[in-house]
C-alpha cells in the first residue's frame, strides 16, 4: 500500500473516530438531550402515577400554572425583585471582593492582618446569619443585599488574592525592564489581567451561591420575590406555584452562566480552560 | 511460604478444636448471654409493644393535651405511646402528616379549607375533629403588640407588621380586625417573620408591631419592649371562635382504627385534665414553651379547652371568610369531611360518659 494511501487511510479512520460521537447529535443539540429527557420523565413519571402528583405535579399542569401567573403580572413581578435583590448584592460583594483580593495579593502586612478575619468568617452560613439580619440591618431590601454581598465576597477575595499571588515573577521582572515602574500601570497592565482567570472563576462561584442566598433570604422577612412565593405557596398547599418558583430559578441560573461565559470568552480571549 | 502453607494445614484442625472445645464452655456463656439480653432489652421489648402515635409537635399552646397526655401517662393508659415529632415552624403541619412523617396534627381551620381546596383533604389527610380549643373575651389567643408610638390602630399605617405567614391565622384574623378598626390594610407593610424572632425584630425597632399568641405577647410586655394594641383571636368577630382542628394520616387511620380510637381517648381525657387543673396546664404550657419568668407566667392565657371536641360551625364561616378571595372562590363546607365523628362520639362516651 502506497504511504500516501495509508496516510490517507488513517486519516479517515481518525475522522471517523472524532466524529463518532456527533453521529448522537450535533454538539449544541447534544447539550439538550439530558435535560429533555428529565424533563420527559418527570411528564411520564407523574402523569402514569409512578410518582404521587401531589408531590410531583406534570410539567404540563406547571406549565400552565406558570403561564397563568405570567398573565397575573405576579411571576414577573417576583422574578423581577428577585433580580434587583440578587445584582445588587453580587455587584457589592464582587466589587468588595476584588478590591480585597488585590490589596491582600499585593501587600504581605493586610494580608496578615485580613486572613484571619477572612478565613474565619468564609464557613459561617450567611442562612445562618439570617435572623440577626433582622435585627441589624431591617427587613427592607438592604437586609437581602447585604447577605447576598457576604455571599459573594468570599468567593471572589480567595480566588482574586490567588490570581494576584499567582502572576509570575519573571513577567513583573520583565516589565519593569521594560519600564513600567509605577504601581498602576503594574497593576492595570500585568497583574490584573493575569489575575482575571481566577477573578472570572471566583465571580461564577459566587454567582451559583448568590441564587442560593437569595431565596433563602427571601423566605424569612418578606413580602415579594421568588423564594417568598415559593414558602407562601407550599404553606397553601400550592405545589404547583412551588414547582414553577424552581423552574424560574433554574432558567435564571442556567441563562446568567451562559451570559457569564460569553461575557468571559469576551475578555479573556486567550484563555482556555484545559 | 512454609509458614503459610503449614497454617492452611492446620486451619481445619484448629477450627475442629476450637469447635469441640468450645461447646463445653458455651452453654453457660449463651444462658448468661440470654440472661443479659433479657434484663438489657425487656424494657425496650416492652416499651416496643404499645402502638405508637407520632404528632407533630410545634412549641404553640395548640399542642397542650398532646404535653399533658405525655406528662400524666394518659397515652399508656390507653394502650398507646404518644411520640412528638419536633418541627420549627407551624406552618407545614399538614404537610408533615401528609406525607406519613407523622401520624397526627392539627392544623388550623384556614389551613384545613386550603388542604380541602387542594385535595390534600380527603386524599391523604382524614379531619378527625375540631382541636377543642377556642379564644373568647376571657381566654383570648392572639393579639398586636407594638411599639409605644403606635398608640391606636390607625397608626399601623405606613408600619411595618410582622406576621407568621400571609396565609397564616395570625395574617388573616389581624386584617380583619384592621379592618374593622377602619385601617386600609393596603397601607400595611407586612413582612414575614418567624414568631420567635418577632419580639427580637421589635425590640431592635425593625418592624412597629407584632402579631402572635399571648404567650410571646406576655413575654414582650413584661420585657417592656411594647405594649398591648389589642386581642385578635378573643374580640369580635373572633369572640368565640374555635381556630383549628385535629387531621391523621390517611394511610395511619385506616390501618389502626383501634388506635385512632385510643388516641382520641388519650386526647379526651388530657382536655378533661386541662380544664379541671387549669394552673397546672398552665404551668406545662410554660414549661413547653420555655417561659421561666413567674411574672410572665401569670401574664399569658390559656384557650378554653372543650372535651366535648363539638364542631363550631360558626368558626368554620368566619375562616371561609377570610380566605375569600385570598385561596378560595366560594365557601367549603368542612363538616363533610368529618366522616369520623362517630368515632370521636364513642370515645367521648367511653371517657366522658356522655
Amino acid at each position: 500500500m502506497p504511504v500516501s494511501q495509508s496516510l490517507a487511510n488513517s486519516a479517515a479512520a481518525k475522522s471517523e473516530r472524532r466524529t463518532f460521537p456527533a453521529l448522537l447529535a450535533p454538539r449544541a443539540l447534544r447539550r439538550w438531550i439530558v435535560p429533555v429527557l428529565l424533563l420527559a420523565l418527570w411528564e411520564v413519571a407523574s402523569d402514569t402515577g409512578a410518582v404521587d402528583s401531589y408531590y410531583l405535579p406534570p410539567l404540563h399542569v406547571v406549565l400552565k400554572t406558570a403561564w397563568s401567573l405570567v398573565l397575573s403580572g405576579q411571576l414577573v413581578a417576583d422574578t423581577g425583585v428577585s433580580l434587583y435583590r440578587l445584582f445588587a448584592g453580587y455587584a457589592t460583594g464582587a466589587i468588595a471582593g476584588i478590591l480585597v483580593g488585590v490589596i491582600t495579593g499585593r501587600s504581605a502586612l493586610v494580608f496578615d492582618l485580613l486572613d484571619p478575619v477572612i478565613q474565619a468568617l468564609r464557613p459561617v452560613s450567611p442562612i445562618a446569619l439570617l435572623p440577626l439580619a433582622i435585627v441589624y440591618l431591617g427587613v427592607g431590601d438592604f437586609e437581602k443585599i447585604m447577605l447576598i454581598a457576604y455571599s459573594t465576597f468570599f468567593p471572589v477575595v480567595i480566588n482574586t488574592y490567588f490570581g494576584v499571588r499567582s502572576v509570575d515573577p519573571v513577567v513583573l521582572m520583565a516589565a519593569r525592564t521594560l519600564g513600567a515602574t509605577r504601581r498602576r500601570d503594574m497593576l492595570r497592565e500585568i497583574i490584573l489581567p493575569a489575575a482575571l482567570p481566577h477573578i472570572f472563576s471566583g465571580l461564577r462561584v459566587s454567582l451559583g451561591i448568590s441564587f442560593i442566598v437569595l431565596i433563602a433570604a427571601e423566605m424569612i422577612a418578606a413580602h415579594s420575590g421568588l423564594g417568598f412565593r415559593i414558602l407562601d405557596a407550599e404553606q397553601i398547599f400550592a405545589i404547583d406555584v412551588v414547582y414553577v418558583g424552581i423552574v424560574v430559578i433554574s432558567l435564571l441560573g442556567l441563562f446568567f452562566d451562559a451570559v457569564f461565559m460569553r461575557v468571559r470568552r469576551r475578555l479573556l480571549p486567550w484563555y482556555r480552560e484545559t | 511460604m512454609p509458614s503459610i502453607r503449614r497454617s492452611i494445614l492446620r486451619a481445619p484442625q484448629a477450627r475442629e478444636s476450637n469447635r469441640v472445645g468450645s461447646a463445653g464452655r458455651a452453654l453457660p456463656r449463651r444462658a448468661v448471654l440470654s440472661m443479659l439480653a433479657t434484663t438489657v432489652l425487656a424494657p425496650t421489648v416492652r416499651a416496643q409493644t404499645l402502638p405508637v402515635v407520632r404528632f407533630v409537635n410545634v412549641p404553640l399552646q395548640d399542642w397542650l393535651p398532646f404535653w399533658v397526655a405525655q406528662q400524666n401517662g394518659f397515652d399508656k393508659r390507653y394502650g398507646i405511646e404518644l411520640r412528638p415529632v419536633p418541627i420549627v415552624g407551624g406552618t407545614q403541619t399538614a404537610e408533615f402528616a401528609a406525607a406519613g412523617d407523622c401520624d397526627i396534627a392539627t392544623v388550623a381551620g384556614v389551613l384545613a379549607l386550603l388542604a380541602v381546596k387542594q385535595r390534600l383533604i380527603p386524599n391523604k389527610l382524614l379531619l378527625l375533629c375540631p382541636l377543642g380549643a377556642s379564644a373568647d373575651a376571657q381566654h383570648p389567643f392572639q393579639g398586636v403588640v407594638a411599639n409605644d408610638k403606635i398608640k391606636t390602630w390607625k397608626d399601623l399605617e405606613g408600619k411595618n407588621v410582622a406576621v407568621l405567614s400571609l396565609h397564616s391565622l395570625f395574617y388573616l384574623s389581624v386584617t380583619t380586625r384592621m379592618k374593622r378598626e377602619q385601617v386600609d390594610v393596603s397601607k400595611v407593610n407586612f413582612v414575614t417573620i418567624p414568631l420567635p424572632q418577632q419580639v427580637a425584630a421589635l425590640k431592635a425597632g425593625r418592624v412597629d408591631a407584632i402579631c402572635v399568641g399571648t404567650d410571646f405577647a406576655a413575654r414582650a410586655i413584661h420585657d417592656k419592649i411594647g405594649h398591648l394594641l389589642g386581642w385578635t383571636l378573643g374580640a369580635p368577630p373572633f369572640d368565640h371562635y374555635s381556630p383549628a382542628f385535629l387531621v391523621a394520616n390517611n394511610d395511619f387511620a385506616n390501618r389502626n382504627p383501634t388506635v385512632l380510637e385510643n388516641f382520641l381517648k388519650t386526647y379526651i381525657t388530657a382536655i378533661k385534665w386541662i380544664d379541671d387543673n387549669p394552673n397546672k396546664a398552665k404551668e406545662v404550657t410554660a414549661k413547653e414553651l420555655q417561659i421561666t419568668d413567674p411574672v410572665v407566667v401569670s401574664g399569658f392565657y390559656l384557650e378554653k379547652w372543650d372535651p366535648t371536641l363539638a364542631p363550631d360551625p360558626g368558626s368554620v364561616a368566619l375562616d371561609n371568610e377570610m380566605l375569600m378571595g385570598r385561596g378560595i372562590d366560594q365557601p367549603i363546607d368542612l363538616s363533610k369531611y368529618l366522616t369520623q365523628m362517630k368515632l370521636v362520639d364513642n370515645a367521648r362516651l367511653a371517657v366522658l360518659g356522655k
